[in-house]
């Protein structure tokens, strides 16, 4: 027991350079500015989170305790939790301020998303998760304004906890088994003939163009529900991709065949594909670009910052020198 | 040290006292994700959800499917097996994770990811109609680029939420609330305007491949406001 905490312990402490929390930082910020934003110039402000005695559609009740504490669901209040949720998602986009934007922007957002639960969906979710675990980090060390000022360069070497990236990889994996496991109809079944895309295509709460939507072939509709459905589930064996890459120096067979390939692209890339279907297809608000900015957490800093700046990880540089050497190991970067 | 793990030796580790609590602040939070993950609807306790129709339809085939294996024989049958073992894990679920939910209220970490669990094959298209003379004209209709009355809002992803919660369910009070909101604008935008009618086209989407729906399309919700008396 001992030996696992401290195990724990180290896996905790472990550090890195910010860079790929900072892009993270910057892709969330970018799309909470462009939620909110983009709800106002809709008119949908006063609609969905403003009470039904100021003129908003539903009786929303008292709110979370902020709200409740500001004074509730009226428009002074909802309007300057939406001025605060612009100017904190501003500040942490150019990484101005250090933390406490992202907290600010956190309390804001969630104060006006707790009011209409029929107006939220799992994006806000994720987006909230995201703003929590950026304050905890070290995301405004580099790609800011901050970093700029405090070392005279955009690009900080400065190293902070990794344990925030780790906790937003475990959350992606979460939310994707989750969801995956409680798709209980049918039609998301082989027994249903795989069939649950099409009656999503076919619901008018969701399509972009019904006749986008109906041009669909449903064979390819069928296999996209079968992609995923069975994707989603299976997402939880990323935490063994994780695994074995980490511990790449012990033995096993297992270990070998999962470290044979970088198993992270693949999976990637049928996420990237079904979350294009979706984008084009139907409005799910910004859930896909929310769930892809998560992805950009399942890379160190270090191959973030290869392909930024075009020059090979150190990851590749030492796969380079074992095969010089005689090796048959493949390059692999710990997460 | 790890290959490629990018460790530097400028960082600063936490010390002494801090470094077991941020790991214990980790390990509750990796704990508050997993509990927190597990279903937990409101919806899964309301009684009036259990029996809508998308549901019941879904009962009754599960049930087909169980009966087979010896589970149930029919549709509620196999509902209220389901039932029974929703509420005792509901109960279980409650006492698991209600230590984090404080900590879910405060820090935003909530773990909601049931996404389009039920696809509905019975879906509704909202209409929100006007008399002005003698019958009822139509200005809003779902995904209809024609009649797109306060379409910015109507068909912003925020308010087509509401609109499929309520066809999903029985709550009738939000489209009460929304045939009030409706009805106060349109005697803003419409002056001359004398009644609004809202309305719901439940459709039978029609099975995979077949060119028809096999049930005719029905109007249900129907609500008239007077628009005179709001001026």
């Amino acid at each position: 027991m001992r030996a696992a905490w401290q195990r724990w312990q180290a896996w905790v402490l472990r550090r890195e350079r910010a860079t790929t929390l900072a892009l993270f930082r910057v892709l969330v910020s970018a799309i909470v500015l462009g939620s909110l934003l983009s709800a106002a110039a809709a008119g949908v402000i006063d609609v969905t989170w403003v009470d039904a005695a100021y003129g908003g559609m539903l009786s929303l009740g008292s709110g979370n305790w902020l709200v409740s504490l500001l004074g509730g669901p009226a428009p002074p209040v909802v309007w300057g939790l939406f001025a605060v949720g612009v100017a904190g998602a501003s500040l942490s986009l150019i990484g101005l301020g250090g933390r406490w934007p992202l907290f600010a922007t956190l309390q804001a957002y969630r104060g006006l998303t707790s009011l209409n639960p029929t107006a939220s969906g799992g994006f806000d979710n994720l987006l909230t998760i995201a703003l929590w675990l950026l304050f905890l980090s070290g995301c405004n060390a580099t790609l800011s304004v901050d970093a700029r000022r405090k070392e005279g360069t955009w690009f900080s070497q400065r190293s902070v906890a990794a344990w925030p990236r780790y906790l937003l990889i475990l959350q992606l994996i979460v939310m994707y088994t989750a969801t995956g496991l409680q798709k209980v109809s049918l039609s998301w079944t082989p027994m249903g003939g795989y069939t649950a895309l099409y009656y999503v295509l076919h619901d008018p709460t969701w399509l972009r163009s019904e006749q986008l939507a109906w041009s669909v072939p449903l064979t390819v509709l069928r296999v996209g529900t079968a992609v995923t459905w069975h994707w989603e589930q299976l997402t939880c064996l990323l935490l063994g991709v994780f695994y074995f890459r980490a511990t790449w120096e012990r033995p096993g067979r297992l270990r070998a065949a999962f470290n044979r390939w970088d198993l992270r692209l693949p999976w990637a890339l049928i996420g990237a594909s079904l979350h294009l279907g979706i984008l084009i297809l139907i409005d799910v608000g910004p859930f896909s670009l929310v769930s892809l900015a998560y992805y950009v957490n399942l890379f160190t800093p270090d191959e973030i910052e290869a392909q930024l700046f075009g020059r090979p990880s150190a990851a590749w540089r030492a796969w380079r020198k074992r095969r010089t050497a005689g090796s048959r190991s493949r390059p692999i970067a710990t997460s | 040290m790890h290959l490629g793990s990018d460790l530097t030796g400028d960082g600063q580790r936490p010390v002494g006292w801090r470094a077991p609590l941020l790991a214990a602040f980790v390990a509750f939070h990796v704990l508050a994700m997993l509990l927190l993950a597990l279903p937990a609807s409101g919806r899964l306790g309301d009684r009036a959800v259990w029996e809508s129709r998308e549901n019941q339809l879904q009962f009754a085939r599960w049930a087909k499917l169980a009966s087979k294996l010896g589970v149930a024989r029919d549709g509620p049958e196999f509902e209220q097996l389901l039932w029974r073992l929703t509420q005792r894990y509901l109960s279980v679920r409650e006492v698991v994770a209600g230590p984090f939910e404080l900590y879910q209220e405060y820090a935003g970490v909530q773990q909601g990811w049931r996404m389009f669990s039920n696809p509905q094959s019975h879906p509704a298209y909202v209409h929100v109609e006007l008399r002005r003379g003698a019958s009822f004209e139509p200005i809003y209709v779902s995904r209809s680029r024609q009649y797109d009355w306060r379409g910015a809002q109507l068909d912003h992803h925020r308010v087509r939420k509401l609109f499929g919660r309520i066809a999903r369910s029985t709550e009738q009070e939000l489209w009460e609330q929304f045939g009030a909101w409706a009805a106060q604008r349109a005697a803003q935008d419409f002056p001359d305007a004398l009644e609004l009618r809202i309305w719901q086209e439940r459709r039978a989407t029609p099975a995979p491949g077949s060119p028809e729906a096999a049930d005719a399309p029905l109007p249900e919700q129907v609500r008239v406001y007077d628009l005179k008396a709001l001026r």
